[in-house]
This record gives structure tokens, C-alpha cells and sequence, in this order.
């Protein structure tokens, strides 16, 4: 069995030639440096940036999206007051909540700009790893919960459409199958959404999952060291 | 400042050489790792001061890129990494003694983790507990345990190969 020395020995004899069969010269490291690469951080970093501005266009829409609907609503129904109170609730905790994201996301990126220990290094990907994984379920929440207040909605104006062109009034229709037909259709969303969020989640840890199992695993290790 | 960090890491290149040959185990792992430690550099090199050598510098963000790297289920940090038989050291002209030791260390290495690696190839540089604490950023009293286990790691499993 080799010594220390002797793998000291073994080591260095391997390393010098193997750096040397690798050696590159100022071109082609100018060459590598212009080629993009594959780092993880970087391409979550951007699908992050892309998420936000989903985000952003679902917050657009839950602005906007009333307005458009009031607009085709026959004159004298109104969309519930409760309805538009949902709306408004949802446009709160929504916008609270992106701008929430936006603030951590960006004191991630400023407290670890200049990494110079293996900690700041996991604990940076780590964060922004948990931060994607949350935004993607926050975004698919908060489309389900658009979705189904929109469809609502939707489904007020078209019965008030509908009783308006039959010559009746929006109070004479059966409530009970309009409860019904709403029940359906939210249910036909939940279900939908669900099979989005299921699949993400088995995608994220197919690709991400055994990563950050070993980094948090490898911070582990350094915790325990002090 | 390009040309500047460009001539640098050339003349330092074999830091990257001797972390990728310890966390890589395919040609092409290697290449890309060695692509995403000269990017971490030269988006680090900005923050570069003078207050440590180059080298000490060159070494920590390479090490702290190798252990933080992704390959989607092909190199993992910890215990994936230097496959002997990807090494291609029989093209090398070492004798079969010589042989015999590299394979045997680099198999041993393979079963460490990723921070013990990097432990145990700045102990093989010759750094000094000081200078393995100041790269790896944790204390020199634990370098000196977790070298000491490393040791006792590495011989467990030379004596398991014997």
C-alpha cells in the first residue's frame, strides 16, 4: 500500500503531464470565454426572469381583465359585488406577493454578487433553486385562481347574455343549473392546473432534484465541520 | 482588462487542469467544466483583489465551481468523478509501477465527497493547512480533522483494494 508521500508523489507525476496534454493557448481560451455555457445558475436565472414577466402579464390582466368583461355585459347585470370584491383580493395578494418575489430574488442575486466562499457559492444556488421552484407554483396558483374567477364571471355575463336574447331576465334563470355548470367547469380547471402542477414538480426533480439534494447535502457537510 | 485576464489564466491554466482531472470523469464533462470555471472567473475577476495571490484566488473559484456544477445526472458533486479508465494514462509513457499508483489514488479519490476532494487535492499540491483553509474558506482546525479522516478514508480503501 502506498504512503502519503508516495501518493504525493504518484499525484504530481500524473498532474504535470496531464495539464500539459490539456494546455490551451490565449486563442482558444478567448474562444471558450465568447461560447456560452451550460451553468445551471445561469439558465435558471433567466427562466426566472421569464417567470416574472409572466407574472407580470397575469397581474396586467387581473387589472384589466374586469374592465373587458363589464364592457360585454348586457346593460343593467351587473358582475356580483362579491365578485368584484374576489377580484380585488386577488389583485392585492397577488401583486404583493410578485413584488415580494422580486425584492428576495433581487437581495439573492446583491448578497451573493461577489461569491467568495463555498457557502455564499451553495447557498446561492440553493436559494435560487427553492425561489424557482416556488414561483412556478405561485404562478400556476395564482393562474388557477384568475382562471376560475374569470370563468365566473364569465359564466354571469354570458347567462345575462343569454337570458337577454331569449327575452327573459338574468333573475328568472335556474340557478341551480347555472351553480351546477359553474361547479363543472371550475372543477374541469382545478383539474387541469393540478396535472400542470404535477408535472412540473416531477420535471423539476428529475432535473434539479438529485442536484440539490447533493448541495444542500455538501452545506450539511460544512455545517457540520464548525 | 480581457488580454490581461486572458494572458493570466493561461499562465495559471493548469489550476483548472488539476481541479477538472479530480471532478470530472468523461472528456466531455471535463471540457465543459473547464468552460464554466473560466466563465465564474472571468465574472469574478472584477472582484479580484490583490490581498491574496492569484493562484489562492484561481484555486477557490474553480473549487467552489466544481462542487456547485451540474450535468443532468452525468457529474455530480460528490461522490461521482475520476474514472481511471477514462484517464487514458496508458498513452502516457509511465512505468507500471507508476501506473499501478495513479490508478490506485485515483479510484481512492473517487469515493470521496465533494469538499473532500477538494481538501485532499490542495493537500496533494502542498498547500499548507493555512492555505487550504484560506481557498476553501473554513477553518485550518478543521482542515486538520477532516484531512485526518480523509487519511484514514483513503487507506481503508487502498487496504480494501489490496
Amino acid at each position: 500500500m502506498m504512503d502519503l508521500n508516495e501518493l504525493k508523489s504518484a499525484w504530481n507525476n500524473f498532474s504535470s503531464r496531464d495539464a500539459s496534454s490539456h494546455q490551451l493557448d490565449e486563442n482558444a481560451i478567448r474562444e471558450l470565454l465568447k461560447t456560452r455555457t451550460k451553468n445551471l445558475v445561469d439558465t435558471v436565472e433567466r427562466n426566472i426572469k421569464i417567470g416574472f414577466g409572466i407574472l407580470f402579464l397575469i397581474l396586467l390582466f387581473l387589472l384589466g381583465g374586469n374592465e373587458l368583461i363589464s364592457i360585454s355585459m348586457p346593460e343593467g347585470y351587473a358582475i356580483p359585488s362579491w365578485l368584484n370584491w374576489l377580484d380585488l383580493f386577488n389583485v392585492i395578494v397577488f401583486g404583493g406577493t410578485f413584488i415580494y418575489f422580486i425584492v428576495r430574488y433581487y437581495s439573492i442575486r446583491k448578497n451573493y454578487s461577489s461569491i467568495s466562499t463555498l457557502r455564499d457559492a451553495l447557498n446561492r444556488i440553493i436559494k435560487t433553486l427553492k425561489i424557482y421552484k416556488v414561483l412556478f407554483n405561485m404562478a400556476l396558483f395564482f393562474l388557477l385562481v384568475v382562471a376560475v374567477v374569470e370563468f365566473i364571471t364569465g359564466m354571469y355575463a354570458g347567462a345575462g347574455i343569454s337570458a337577454e336574447t331569449q327575452g327573459g331576465r338574468f333573475a328568472d334563470l335556474n340557478s341551480q343549473q347555472l351553480f351546477w355548470a359553474i361547479l363543472r367547469g371550475v372543477a374541469v380547471l382545478i383539474f387541469l392546473v393540478s396535472l400542470v402542477f404535477l408535472l412540473f414538480r416531477w420535471g423539476f426533480n428529475r432535473l434539479y432534484g438529485n442536484h440539490l439534494q447533493n448541495l444542500k447535502a455538501t452545506l450539511k457537510e460544512l455545517d457540520e465541520i464548525e | 482588462m480581457e488580454k490581461e485576464f486572458i494572458k493570466i489564466v493561461s499562465d495559471n491554466q493548469g489550476i483548472i487542469h488539476k481541479v477538472c482531472s479530480i471532478y470530472c470523469d468523461s472528456e466531455e464533462d471535463r471540457r465543459d467544466l473547464f468552460q464554466e470555471i473560466l466563465a465564474q472567473l472571468w465574472r469574478s475577476y472584477s472582484s479580484f483583489r490583490s490581498e491574496s495571490k492569484f493562484s489562492t484566488w484561481m484555486y477557490r473559484v474553480a473549487l467552489n465551481t466544481a462542487i456547485t456544477s451540474f450535468k443532468k445526472d452525468k457529474r455530480q458533486p460528490g461522490q461521482k468523478g475520476l474514472s481511471y479508465e477514462n484517464l487514458q494514462i496508458a498513452e502516457e509513457n509511465y512505468d507500471s509501477e507508476t501506473e499501478d499508483q495513479i490508478r490506485q489514488l485515483h479510484k481512492a479519490i473517487g469515493q470521496l465527497t465533494g469538499i473532500e476532494k477538494s481538501i485532499v487535492l490542495l493537500y496533494l499540491e502542498n498547500k499548507s493547512y493555512e492555505e487550504i483553509a484560506e481557498i476553501t474558506g473554513i477553518t485550518q482546525n478543521y482542515v486538520r480533522v477532516k484531512m485526518n479522516r480523509i487519511k484514514t478514508k483513503l487507506k481503508k480503501y487502498m487496504q480494501s483494494e489490496e
